[in-house]
């Protein structure tokens, strides 16, 4: 446990960390001060005009409804080509609301998701590059000797400072999220439209928030694995910067060019979208016949094994490394 | 005596893709007994680093057995707390005051936040203990791994090159630091290339060439198994003198005017046989050898006029051979 402290102060000392987290404080302002400045509480005007837009979008779903159902009657074959989502693909016209058109106006309930998927990255990000830190500057300054002179337990020593990042990580995310959440909610509230926020709302935000964090605390072990393996920040950086321009951007150009298809499965943003935002179906076939899916399951198991296997070949290796 | 470091037929070898394998101790052994300030010698390169970073367990030998506080060095977590140690050059994370790079050490250890400042005060950097690491001086950063070392109260110091980089008063200070550790009964063990502070300080000393032990014992047995017992002599004829030495059956030989003289019983026996025959000295000096000149002898490191001397290389592992001095009495009193 005194491992474990001491780790924590070291990591809540660092001035990259203070830096990073200003710098992730500054974003996050300019971007709710943004969103305060263009968004305004809407009037009678914006109400009216809102439910103006809604009833003609009502309309229009009506009306494609009917209009579907005419061509189904009069020529099936025909009808499946033309409509192929089905005479309620185009959605339900109950679920049509005025505040859904609100033009000016921040609306929680619509902006929410996405801004959380953005928080999600962000916050990955961060981890990645404070993990890369706090084991690569340990690594490369010897730091990690002077430890190992007092307390000659080197899975104990690894231990200690990856439960330190990743809890602290996990921690600040969580507390991030809870922030981040909250003044748009107060800015939808005061300045703009908070929606139908409902139990099963918050239920969902939680769960997409819930895996936000589970993402940052990965991002900071993956970090870890490969500053420790590699003993510098500067290489665990190069090798997600490199995997990234080589495969991610590279070789999707190649594979795209090459007429490759489907090529989402050999890339690990896909399953890193999966596990965040749900179900990402990539492919329905040159025909359409059938939809190839990378389940939210699937994605997370993707990352936890990935995670796990940097972290046990991190073990492995320092475990049985010379310390010149 | 109980020893408190004992090193038998310990190798390393470094072994790279991309350049020749390397040895760095060929079956070395050092034995550090209890409440001795023991100086540890080797030209650089010869292995003193490796010797100590393998017996602090940042190393893996490749054969040998090291035994450290009675307990074998595979278990040296077992007596850590009971070992201070710095090796090479001091590494720390620059940004942390020095204060905040001891006082994690010590909450890693479990250590009262006490010890901090009194280990502070003992090397003498209490007044900047609050400045940033990257602001201080090679001497302050060596000074403060010293103080790191110092923080558990070790019954084993072990000091990799602590004066490097000291000033004189910082290495007079050391100097005396050691001196009150080991009236302390602390044991200290010293790795060093400033041959007279050894000489000075230590009660016994390892010297380590190309990976091998080549002297081990106190230094004053060490010294003694050095002295061929000659002496300077100047008088205003060599050639005569030399002579009526040569008859008394001493062995001389002359260079740049003097003549030393080995093979008598002592300097009043020259004194004599010269004043008998009227010549007078105007020098006679007994040439006792100090450390250093035995250090340049036994590692062959001795520079030659107009040929700079030049590090050595590391080399395969050689075949075992006994050609080495051994200078320890140890083992003939312990029989």
């Amino acid at each position: 446990m005194n491992l474990v402290r001491a780790e924590v102060s070291r990591l809540l000392s660092r001035r990259f960390t203070h830096v990073m987290v200003i710098g992730l404080l500054a974003v996050f302002g300019i971007t709710a001060a943004t969103t305060l400045a263009s968004s305004a509480r809407p009037g009678g005007e914006a109400w009216a005009s809102a439910e103006r837009t809604a009833a003609e979008r009502r309309a229009s779903l009506i009306e494609f409804k009917a209009n579907c159902e005419a061509a189904f009657r009069q020529d099936r074959e025909a009808a499946e080509d033309a409509f192929t989502g089905g005479c309620d693909a185009a959605g339900d016209p109950a679920d049509v609301q005025a505040w859904h058109y609100l033009e000016d106006a921040f609306v929680f309930e619509q902006e929410i998701r996405g801004l959380t998927v953005f928080l999600a990255v962000y916050l990955s990000f961060f981890a990645f590059v404070i993990a890369a830190s706090f084991i690569g500057a340990e690594m490369s300054s010897g730091g990690i000797t002077n430890l190992l002179l007092w307390r000659p337990q080197r899975s104990s020593i690894l231990g200690a400072k990856l439960a330190a990042l990743t809890g602290c990580v996990a921690l600040f995310s969580t507390l991030f999220t809870v922030l981040y959440v909250g003044v748009f909610y107060l800015i939808a509230y005061t300045s703009g439209w908070t929606g139908d926020v409902d139990a099963a709302f918050w239920v969902e935000l939680a769960g997409l928030s819930g895996r936000g964090i589970a993402l940052s605390a990965a991002a900071a072990a993956c970090a870890f694995a490969l500053a420790t393996l590699a003993r510098h920040t500067a290489a665990a950086l190069g090798i997600a910067v490199g995997y990234f321009l080589v495969w991610e951007a590279g070789a999707r150009i190649v594979f795209e060019i090459g007429g490759m298809l489907p090529y989402d499965p050999y890339f690990l943003s896909s399953y890193l979208s999966a596990f965040v935002t749900g179900d990402l179906k990539y492919w329905s076939g040159l025909d359409g016949s059938g939809d190839l899916v990378i389940t939210r399951l699937s994605g997370g198991m993707v990352l936890a094994g990935l995670t796990a296997a940097l972290i046990a070949a991190a073990f492995a290796n320092f475990r049985r490394r010379d310390l010149t | 005596m109980t020893a408190v470091i004992e090193i038998s037929g310990l190798c390393k070898t470094f072994h790279s893709l991309f350049r020749e394998e390397k040895t760095a101790l060929d079956g070395f052994d050092m034995y550090v007994e209890k409440g001795q300030v023991h100086g540890f010698l080797g030209p650089n390169g010869s292995g003193k680093t490796t010797t100590l970073r393998t017996l602090l367990g940042l190393l893996r030998p490749d054969e040998g057995e090291m035994r450290i506080l009675d307990t074998p060095s595979a278990r040296f977590g077992d007596v850590a707390h009971r070992v201070g140690a710095i090796v090479e050059s001091p590494a720390f994370f620059t940004p942390f005051s020095g204060r905040k790079t001891l006082q994690l050490l010590a909450t890693a250890g479990g250590l009262p936040r006490g010890r901090v400042d009194e280990a502070l005060t003992t090397v003498g950097l209490r007044d900047r203990a609050d400045e940033p690491v990257k602001v201080y001086s090679l001497g302050m950063r060596q000074r403060l791994a010293v103080a790191s070392a110092l923080l558990k109260q070790p019954e084993l110091l072990i000091l990799d090159e602590p004066a490097n980089g000291l000033d004189p008063s910082g290495i007079h200070a050391m100097r005396t630091l050691m001196s009150d550790l080991a009236a302390q009964g602390v044991t200290v063990l010293l790795s060093s290339h400033l041959l007279s502070e050894i000489e000075q300080v230590c009660d016994s000393v390892t010297i380590i060439d190309r990976g091998r032990r080549v002297a081990h014992g106190p230094v004053s047995v060490v010294l003694a198994g050095h002295d061929t017992g000659e002496h300077l002599v100047r008088v205003a004829d060599t050639e005569q003198a030399a002579q009526l030495l040569r008859a008394a059956g001493a062995t001389v030989r002359t260079a740049d005017g003097a003549l030393f003289v080995a093979g008598v019983s002592g300097p009043a026996a020259i004194s004599e046989a010269l004043g008998r025959a009227g010549l007078w000295l105007t020098e006679l000096t007994p040439l006792t050898p100090d450390l250093e000149s035995v250090f340049l002898d036994l590692t062959g490191t001795r520079p030659v006029p107009d040929a700079p001397p030049q590090v050595a290389v590391p080399t395969r592992r050689r075949p075992p051979t006994d050609n080495f001095i051994d200078l320890d009495v140890r083992s003939e009193e312990q029989a």
